[in-house]
């Protein structure tokens, strides 16, 4: 990690052009047309050759540095040499094919059924290694693929000087039709790019709503019951659930607030749908909004200062602004028939939210300009990546449910190809820790 | 659009209209009949007696046969407003639920796919207690329960104006 960040200083200047370049763009209509940077990954050299991995791990480390936007990975056919060692590099090799960026290594078999892959990162343009040979040990056939992601996460740092989001997770809803008129909802859990997914809940309701604790660990979700819409809570590894808020009326829109104490969510317990905050050692509702209009889909701030929602105080659904300390309501949209489901980047730069119905549209947290991601007309449940970069969301693709992920600067959009099926509702994880 | 008028106005049109109607003849008591779908008036021109339109006047509004028969009322976008259709049906019911206290009642709130999820379970629940405060207004002596499926519960999924009106709607069960 050391010799990264001593490489992130030789490529301040670099970065800092970048980023500024960026920050000029953003905002505007139109998507940045910001180069994306030419990277050249070697497929990974296997040294015991009577192995065979089901997945190329080059392939999707290129995938995960792809849908960021800032990285356009090489076809592999035009690579000139196939080095997995420094000793085997010739610069001018990548030259000849533009590769700005290298990443080679090697997967060792261990004996048994186990491995480790050892990887490097190789600036071409001044033919040097960037930072040490890394390791990740302790593989198996069915783990090797997660070695990808942290592969990528570490180019991806090294190169961006952002924190890689490719080793967190995204929960989505799965309908099944299990007879002619019932249906299954399940809670999946998988990687980002929708490998290895799992059922962590089911239930013969709707779910909708999921939202990731700052740590990770729990799911808040809402479950439609016979009593109605209730907010749940999944421990995701014990898969227990604990029913935070059942009150009378819809319980919806959970949120998890960013230091993991408190749950935002909209109740109508007292006839209108108003926001409350769940503080999660206390188990105390505290009402924060008291509109006779609609209030949901709370979101927190990074700070946990202010609260996003969405209102019709106005007549029609926009994103007003809480602030927890002062009790102050501000308006934030103001463009277009409707905004709703609006959330904060990490870094509070932005705000996505769904805009008119169905485009999915950014906001520039400084000078509300917007930028739309999408212009399609049923786009819906955007949530960004815990880094910021990247933006999931639900379209539809040939009358398919199809799940997206944006890079935030709107340049690249990749299907989430491993999620089929009757789903909806993505939401991002935090980072891993 | 029907957004643009005031939702409270909107509905407190409503119940002053469904008020008015209600005025011009009051429920009919001296009928033992506990068929629902019965008129039994003998009026031609009052051939159910839970309404008081004329069948060519029920059907002006869509509505063939008896108005207690109908057990759906449907909104426009984003609205809660309840239209003439379904105060004639609404009125119909409250008359039934006014003669026959007690019976519990169901009300099922639905949104079209237009819209975020959670946005539009508080848009079904509104409607469907716009529908309980209808029915109470107007006689009703109905335990009435309130429950919202948002955009969950479609009647029809594909993305067509004439699907999204029949999925804004709220659902009379007893």
């Amino acid at each position: 990690m050391k010799s990264i960040k001593g490489i992130l200083i030789t490529l301040l200047v670099l970065v800092v052009t970048v980023q500024a370049h960026a920050q000029r763009l953003r905002g505007t209509a139109q998507p940045s047309q910001i180069r994306a940077t030419p990277i050249a990954i070697v497929p990974f050299k296997v040294l015991d050759e009577t192995v065979v991995f089901e997945h190329q791990l080059d392939q999707v480390v290129g995938n995960d540095l792809y849908a960021t936007g800032k990285f356009e990975p090489i076809p592999k056919e035009k690579f000139l040499t196939l080095p997995s060692r420094r000793e085997e590099i010739r610069a001018k090799d990548w030259r000849f094919i533009n590769a700005e960026i290298l990443v080679y290594g090697e997967i060792w078999s261990l004996g048994g059924d186990r491995y480790e892959v050892q990887f490097n990162m190789h600036d071409v343009a001044r033919d040097q290694q960037v930072g040490q040979t890394l390791r990740i040990p302790n593989l198996t056939k069915e783990t090797i693929r997660a070695a990808s992601h942290i592969i990528a996460d570490k180019v991806y740092e090294a190169f961006t000087g952002n924190t890689g989001a490719f080793n967190s997770k995204i929960a989505y809803v799965e309908k099944v039709r299990v007879e002619s008129q019932r249906h299954r909802y399940k809670l999946m859990v998988a990687d980002w790019d929708g490998y290895n997914s799992v059922e962590r809940y089911a239930s013969w309701s709707p779910i909708l709503s999921p939202d990731w604790s700052p740590d990770s660990q729990d799911i808040a979700f809402v479950n439609l019951t016979s009593k109605g819409p209730v907010i749940k809570v999944l421990n995701v590894q014990s898969g227990n659930t604990e029913t935070i808020a059942s009150f009378k009326g819809v319980n919806a829109a959970p949120s998890w607030s960013p230091d993991g104490t408190k749950i935002a969510y909209s109740s109508s317990r007292y006839g209108s749908p108003d926001i409350f905050v769940y503080d999660t050692a206390t188990r105390e509702h505290k009402r924060v909004t008291t509109h006779y209009g609609i209030d949901t889909e709370p979101s927190w701030a990074a700070s946990g200062r202010s609260l996003l929602f969405t209102s019709n105080r106005s007549r029609k659904p926009q994103i007003y602004r809480y602030d927890l300390f002062d009790s102050s309501i501000s308006r934030m949209t103001f463009e277009g028939d409707e905004s709703a489901n609006a959330s904060y980047d990490p870094q509070g730069k932005n705000m996505v939210m769904v805009h008119e119905g169905g485009n999915i549209v950014l906001m520039d947290a400084q000078s509300n300009e917007l930028m739309w991601l999408t212009r399609a007309k049923f786009d819906e449940s955007p949530s960004f990546s815990p880094n910021g970069d990247m933006v999931l969301y639900m379209t539809e693709q040939g009358f398919e449910p199809t799940m997206i992920v944006a890079s935030a600067d709107g340049r690249v959009r990749t299907k989430v190809e491993f999620v089929q099926g009757d789903v909806r509702e993505p939401a991002w994880s935090s980072l891993r820790k | 659009m029907n957004r643009k008028i005031g939702l409270m106005l909107t509905i407190l049109m409503s119940l002053m209209l469904a008020a008015c109607a209600g005025k011009k003849e009051g429920p009919v008591v001296d009928d033992t009949s506990t068929t629902a779908t019965t008129g039994g008036v003998g009026d031609a021109n009052k051939p159910y007696r839970y309404s008081d339109l004329s069948a060519s006047e029920l059907e002006a509004l869509g509505i063939y046969g008896d108005p207690l028969n109908e057990k759906v009322v449907y909104f426009e976008y984003n609205s809660t407003a309840i239209d003439r259709r379904s105060q004639v049906i609404l009125s119909a019911h409250a008359g039934y639920l006014a003669d026959n206290g007690g019976i519990n009642v169901s009300l099922e709130g639905h949104a079209d796919e237009r819209g975020t999820r959670d946005y539009n379970l508080a848009l079904g629940e509104r409607r469907a207690n716009v529908v309980s405060d209808f029915l109470a207004a107007n006689g009703s002596q109905s335990n009435n329960r309130t429950i919202s499926y948002g955009e969950e519960n479609p009647v029809d999924t594909s993305h067509t104006e004439s699907a999204w009106q029949r999925n804004r709607r709220v659902e009379i069960k007893y």
